[in-house]
């Protein structure tokens, strides 16, 4: 039932349904075994989609809020089922400050809820019996702190490239990522703000 | 709209990941941010190691490795050499001297009693009062120990089983039943997509995002009621404060 409403929620809201965002949420820097020899690119694409509603009332900062769903990425082609799934939400708020017509800075922190979860079963690897996951003992939540800059194609368009960091208080943890989006409004009252 | 359909639908392709789990329900850590590595007196005697050195390689693989997941609760921290001698035990030996030396304390020791198709084995037991603990046992070869990078490995692949991790079917994986690639020193996606299996980090959300509520919590039917409502009501109001921010700067 809530999610029923929530989805209502989101597809009759006129402003939040408007304005839809594409992107690529990139690994942590340096951080992930891709090859025997190599760590996957930060700027490896890992598509999203998300709405996203800016409030303008707050000149000179523009607060943009945004909701984004990563999609789950087919990393081993190779692997048979039964499969394990990763999926990842991102709840955003971040402040825009334009640097001139075009160009804003943006600065912000999200939540990001990691959670994965596979199909069940046991596997045999080896002629011993391993177990695969279900639903997940934990879900990760971090909060990411996100600087970056974008650009505003005739406030239709939007482009931003943003860095994340994630677990800043903690030297061993820390880690780095990059996102690359396009923000498209394409609906909606655009009224006489920016 | 039919090309932006097939895009999404191309790209909207399934990560089959490929780690397991020792059992069903694998004896977790409930602090995992504090699970202390000791190791035995003796250190490697037949491979030169003192017990000092088996320490930092132990200590090398759990840092670079299990410690560096940001999206997982792991914090193995350095304990101290105890006065437990590892001289011919087995693993489930060593499990029971790590009991003695308390809760969320796991015991690395060299010896020669490792199963002859392996380099070291580990793992993890749970007494009934929820008392946890893990014991790593390497086979005390010094081809086992030729550099920095292999006994580290080696270790962080046990570490991963006594975290309750199971072998993975991705070959370059650290959780690999041949341990991996050895010499990046990084977890592929797949052995990070374990960790956070088992020890995501902060289960629940904090910050000023608290009141926000996650997809998580909706999904949980029962928990978070009060995190969706508050989510609505926020939402609804930032909605109409931006209809009326965008009303009020048409004016001017």
């Amino acid at each position: 039932m809530k999610r029923l409403i929530l989805l209502c929620f989101i597809l009759f809201t006129q402003d939040a349904f408007a304005f839809l965002t594409v992107g690529s949420f990139g690994p942590p820097m340096g951080r992930v075994r891709e090859e025997a020899d190599s760590t996957e690119s930060a700027f490896s694409i890992k598509p999203y989609v998300g709405i996203f509603y800016k409030y303008e009332g707050l000149s000179p900062w523009i607060l943009d809020f945004e909701f984004d769903y990563v999609l789950p990425q087919e990393s081993y082609e190779s692997m048979q089922p039964p499969k394990t799934e990763s999926k990842r939400f991102i709840w955003s708020v971040n402040g825009n400050y334009y640097l001139g017509e075009s160009l804003f800075g943006v600065l912000g922190m999200s939540t990001v809820v990691t959670k994965v979860t596979g199909e069940g079963g046991t596997i045999d690897i080896s002629g011993r019996d391993y177990y695969l996951p279900t639903e997940p003992k934990e879900s990760s939540h971090n909060m990411i702190i996100n600087l970056g800059v974008g650009f505003d194609f005739i406030r239709t368009f939007y482009g931003e490239l943003k860095t994340h960091i994630w677990r800043p208080f903690d030297s061993e943890a820390r880690g780095v990522s990059v996102s690359m989006a396009l923000k498209w409004r394409f609906l909606g009252n655009f009224g006489g703000g920016i | 709209m039919r090309t932006l359909s097939t895009i999404l639908f191309l790209t909207l392709a399934f990560e089959a990941s490929a780690f397991t789990l020792l059992s069903a329900n694998p004896p977790v850590y409930k602090n995992s941010n504090e699970i202390i590595i000791d190791v035995t007196s003796d250190g490697c005697s037949s491979a030169g190691i003192s017990a000092e050195r088996l320490l930092e390689l132990v200590m090398k693989g759990a840092e670079e490795y299990w410690n560096s997941v940001e999206t997982a609760n792991i914090e193995f921290k350095e304990g101290s050499v105890t006065a437990i001698s590892g001289a011919g035990k087995d693993q489930g030996a060593l499990l029971s001297d790590a009991q003695s030396l308390g809760d969320h304390h796991v015991l690395v020791g060299c010896t020669s009693n490792v199963p002859a198709n392996a380099a070291a084995i580990g793992g993890s037991g749970q007494t009934s009062s929820g008392v946890t603990n893990g014991a790593v046992a390497i086979k005390d070869v010094a081809v086992y120990f030729r550099d920095d990078d292999i006994p580290s490995a080696i270790l962080a692949h046990e570490l991963g089983h006594v975290l309750g991790l199971g072998h993975s079917r991705l070959g370059l994986a650290l959780m690999d039943s041949s341990g991996g690639a050895i010499g990046l020193n990084k977890l592929t996606q797949d052995d990070r997509d374990g960790a956070t299996y088992l020890y995501g980090y902060e289960a629940s959300p904090g910050g000023c995002f608290k009141s926000l509520g996650t997809i998580d919590d909706i999904s949980k039917g029962g928990g978070g009621s009060k995190n969706f409502w508050l989510s609505l009501m926020l939402g609804l109001l930032l909605i109409v404060l931006g209809k009326k921010g965008t009303t009020l700067a048409s004016r001017f």
